[in-house]
């Protein structure tokens, strides 16, 4: 037999048996394995005799056998680290506060990153959950006009979807979805009472959807539940609501009192990372009877989404996506002088990064907002390392003579910055602790606080547990680095003979630090000056139009018009007996509610090319309702029959459409010429349809005295509750089949707003910790002063110091800081406020108050913070300080 | 049979060293019991077993001879004491008893 051909033990449990087999044993003990090894080799394959070897080796380690753990090159390695835990938890013990002082900073930091990192988490969890997440992407388009970009619309053609499926090889599927299901849904159970709601997130959508989309179908078949005209799928909670414990399926949900759908499925309700959220949707089939859609080009209501195959290349796809129009609508194009290209974003993109899409689903465009609010919850977390770097030095002074006998019985400085490091880790960990456990109580409130729905679940994930390891070693690393260094420093001779301090140098250092805590917490109180104010300006902006007193009732929606307009008439009738209401209007539209109502339209000054203007239906009233002034022209007037071909502008439309001014549009035509058109008899002044973080719209209006998707009334403000039962009464006995759904017009245009105000809200929580974690900082460092020069301060005291000169000689060095720290801070604030504001499209100053206000917050903050313990130790009885000796 | 005990592993173990006289060194010790017990024994239960009587004082050892199969790693070979042959005379003789007991329980 040969050497080499021998079939060998494999190596690695081997080695394991040398490492943990005691010396004594392991000749012996090898030996038998090998032993063991060729007598199975008689009768196993080489393989299997190897897998029994390394399995025999693991069951070698067993107690008995194995030498007991040391590092052997370092025997006392493991118990010096015994020791510096030791000593660590002895220095927290016995001073107990700055040890608090520290861990506390540390923990609110990093419950802050916590909390911003479970938001982070759960934003960027979006839409991740559809079956093929990577590869379902979003079909949108830009719209040009006379080459300039006019709009970024979410949704397209119908014509796109099936377009794409035939003529791309790549797409392999593709589902659209029309959110124009919204209206009164009802259910009447065999000789029961009608079930009526106002339904808000109803869509039609394609067969696919169920496919495409990771949305749980809880009843039906995924590929069959829209296959047919009038199905429906409701959601979990919207089948409750209107069938409670009966089975929904097959039953029959009628819309708008006329259409009857039929329920083929139960979806779950949608889990809060979509971007869609929808309650019922029924088949795009329904919509067959309407349009011909597969040919339709010019309706751009459809979000289209396509799913690519494995293998198709998405630059490819966006390249032949952005060229389809021009192909499809060329002549169009070219008459009007437009262009519009495709393009699209992958469905993980849609809720962070659809910024200015217009006409979107769901809340989508927080990207940076959230780098925002992660930068601002690193810098707290920063303040907080700070605090431990600075607290660390300052407590040098009472290490030293600990430092300096470990120097002489022969300590090295690499040990010794081992140990300060370790203490560093010892903190860092702790602080993580905490803070997961406080996370799990304050998790609660927080939500309830925000709005939110995090969960703690998000960080059991393996990648998230590891990143607070990370965190936890940074952490230590960099606030450890910088103490491990000064204390491992000190030379033992100096130190033992009492000048062990070279109070200049590090002071310096620590000096700086503080200057940077306290420039991050100006601008983040200057910010949270610049946001609040910004709001405020916001809403108390003068929007062209008054709201007040507006009660809105959603009108009744049934698909027999003319049944429905002498109903109206009842109802006008009944209110005009209810003192309360002053006045009631009827619109297609009203402020604060997204219009989609969009189309071209051309004028004298354009007389080829399309001019896109909203469209909203009133009635003669809503104008003086509203208190929108007319410009120019008249106003609607019911009694005047040719009012029903005439139109009124806002200024911005005038100038949208070329007008020189509103008295020039009035007589004028709106496109002229052709089928459609109108005269203008009138301009109104401008009003806000939407927060005026949107630009003002232009808006034609068209008279429609009867049919509108909004009745506001006007009523008076004492005991509106008493007056809402009234009207609702009378609703209910004119209505029966229509819900009694209503809001009040300020509050619905002010939710618009309700992002902004929890914008607001997290934004001073995180100032305030921020200069509280700072706070605490200086807390611990003036502390740490007085308590070095107790003997001075009694001298001094002695020798005829008055308090007050104490307590400057004592606070007036952190105070020179903090004013240095406003220097620096408030350029930078400036710039930063400035680069906020121009996101908006009005918006409010900065000013110097402002920087005044925030500076004397600082300032008296701190002063409170540093002249409590100097005021104790400047009125001290000197005598306690200097008998100690 | 106070002071020391005795697993019954381990009684099994020092009693297949008896049998192998010379030939007692882990692999054979587990090859025999193997066969008598016609079970699958790993080395590391052995080894355990066998270090822990030699603790105990039941067994004495020295290396034996080096031989190529076991790639150069001499033996050890195990030697039972005095005391545990006493120890199992003892262990025996109880047994002894409670057996003969219930046959005549059983006659009766």
């Amino acid at each position: 037999m040969s050497h080499a051909d021998r079939p060998m033990p494999p190596k690695w449990p081997l080695q394991l048996l040398r490492f943990f087999i005691r010396d004594e044993y392991l000749e012996e003990i090898e030996g038998d394995m090998e032993e063991v090894f060729r007598d199975d080799l008689e009768i196993y394959s080489v393989a299997k005799a190897r897998r029994l070897y390394a399995l025999e080796s693991l069951k070698l380690i067993r107690p008995g056998l194995v030498r007991h753990l040391k590092f052997s090159n370092h025997p006392n390695t493991v118990d010096m680290f015994k020791n510096y835990f030791k000593i660590s938890l002895r220095n927290f013990v016995k001073n107990k506060d700055y040890s608090l002082i520290n861990l506390g900073g540390l923990v609110l930091g990093l419950i802050c990153c916590l909390l911003i990192g479970l938001h982070i988490l759960q934003e960027l969890s979006y839409d991740r959950f559809h079956p093929a997440a990577g590869r379902t992407y979003r079909v949108v388009m830009d719209m040009f006009g006379n080459g300039e970009l006019k709009t970024k619309s979410a949704p397209v053609y119908p014509a796109v979807g099936p377009t794409l499926l035939e003529e791309f090889p790549e797409v392999t599927a593709y589902t659209r979805i029309l959110p124009f299901g919204n209206g009164v849904y009802s259910y009447r159970k065999d000789g029961g009472p009608l079930v009526r709601y106002n339904e808000n997130n109803a869509v039609l959508a394609d067969v696919g959807f169920f496919r495409q989309f990771g949305f749980k179908l809880l009843k039906g078949d995924p590929d069959r539940v829209l296959a047919q005209k009038d199905q429906v799928v409701i959601s979990e909670s919207t089948a409750l609501k209107y069938f409670g414990d009966e089975d929904p399926i097959g039953k029959t949900l009628t819309r708008r009192g006329t259409d009857e759908l039929t329920v083929s499925g139960v979806m779950a309700d949608f889990p809060e990372n979509s971007h869609m959220d929808f309650d019922i949707i029924f088949s795009m089939k329904s919509m067959d009877d309407f349009a011909e859609l597969p040919e339709n080009w010019g309706w751009y209501d459809f979000y289209t989404f396509v799913e690519l195959a494995p293998t198709a290349s998405v630059p490819v796809f966006e390249a032949k996506l952005g060229a389809l129009l021009d192909e499809k609508k060329a002549k169009y194009y070219q008459e009007n002088n437009s262009r519009e290209v495709l393009w699209s974003q992958a469905v993980e993109d849609i809720h962070l990064y659809s910024q200015g899409l217009s006409w979107d689903m769901g809340q989508n465009g927080g990207a940076y907002q959230i780098y925002f609010l992660g930068a601002v919850a690193l810098l707290i977390l920063v303040i907080a390392w700070v605090n431990f770097i600075n607290l660390s030095t300052a407590r040098a002074v009472k290490r030293a003579k600990e430092v300096g006998i470990r120097k002489v019985v022969g300590a090295g400085k690499r040990q010794l910055v081992f140990q300060f490091l370790t203490e560093a880790l010892l903190y860092n960990s702790l602080a993580v602790l905490v803070a997961v456990g406080a996370l799990f109580l304050l998790i609660r409130p927080v939500n309830r606080l925000f709005d939110t729905s995090l969960s703690m679940g998000t960080l059991l994930q393996p990648t998230i547990l590891l990143g607070l390891l990370g965190l936890i070693l940074v952490g230590a690393l960099l606030s450890g680095l910088y103490p491990a260094y000064i204390l491992s420093s000190f030379r033992p001779l100096n130190v033992l003979k009492g000048r062990f301090y070279n109070r200049k140098s590090s002071f310096g250092f620590r000096q700086v630090l503080v200057v940077f805590q306290f420039a991050i917490s100006t601008v983040l109180i200057l910010g949270t000056f610049i946001v609040v104010k910004q709001l405020r300006f916001m809403q108390s902006y003068d929007l062209g139009m008054n709201m007040e007193q507006t009660l809105v009732l959603r009108a009744p929606s049934s698909n027999a018009e003319g049944e429905l307009s002498s109903r109206l008439g009842l109802f006008r009738q009944t209110l005009e007996e209810l003192p309360a209401v002053q006045g009631m209007t009827i619109s297609s539209s009203i402020p604060g509610i997204e219009n989609f109502g969009i189309s071209g339209f051309r004028s004298r000054h354009f007389p080829n090319e399309d001019r896109d203007c909203y469209r909203i239906r009133v009635d003669d009233a809503f104008m003086p309702e509203f208190e929108i002034d007319v410009l120019a022209g008249r106003n609607f007037r019911e009694e005047m029959r040719s009012d029903s071909s005439a139109v009124l502008l806002n200024a911005r439309a005038a100038e949208h459409l070329g007008f020189a001014s509103p008295e020039a549009a009035v007589g004028e035509k709106v496109n002229p010429g052709s089928n459609y058109e109108w005269n203008i008899i009138g301009v109104v002044e401008n009003y806000y349809q939407e927060s005026i973080k949107e630009d003002l719209d232009p808006i034609i209006f068209f008279h429609s005295p009867d049919q509108g998707r909004y009745y506001s009334l006007k009523i008076q403000a004492d005991d509106a509750a008493a007056t809402i039962a009234a009207i609702e009464s009378q609703w209910d006995r004119i209505y029966p089949d229509n819900p009694f759904d209503f809001f009040f017009l300020d509050e619905n245009f002010a939710s618009q707003y309700a992002a902004d105000r929890r914008f607001n809200l997290i934004f001073i929580g995180f100032a305030s910790l921020a200069i509280f974690v700072a706070c605490l900082g200086l807390f611990g460092l003036i502390s740490y002063t007085v308590e070095q020069n107790r003997k001075e301060i009694g001298i001094r005291k002695i020798l005829g110091a008055s308090a007050p000169q104490i307590i400057r000689n004592l606070a007036g060095d952190y105070l020179k800081l903090i004013l240095i720290a406003m220097i620096v801070a408030f350029p930078l604030a400036y710039y930063l406020m400035s680069r906020w504001l121009d996101d908006f499209a009005q918006r409010t100053t900065i000013g110097a108050g402002m920087f005044i206000i925030g500076a004397g917050l600082i300032v008296l903050v701190a002063i409170l913070t540093v002249s409590g313990k100097s005021y104790r130790a400047a009125t001290a009885n000197p005598i306690q300080a200097l008998r100690e000796e | 049979m106070k002071k020391t005990k005795l697993g019954e592993f381990e009684e099994l173990v020092l009693l297949t060293v008896i049998v192998l006289q010379e030939e007692a060194y882990g692999v054979q010790i587990k090859k025999e019991l193997q066969d008598r017990l016609n079970e699958k024994l790993s080395v590391g239960s052995i080894q355990t077993s066998l270090k822990r009587l030699e603790e105990k004082g039941f067994l004495t050892s020295e290396f034996g001879d080096a031989t190529p199969k076991r790639g150069g790693k001499r033996k050890r070979i195990y030697a039972a004491t005095p005391y545990a042959q006493r120890v199992l005379e003892e262990i025996k003789a109880v047994r002894m008893g409670l057996w003969a007991s219930i046959a005549k329980l059983n006659i009766a």
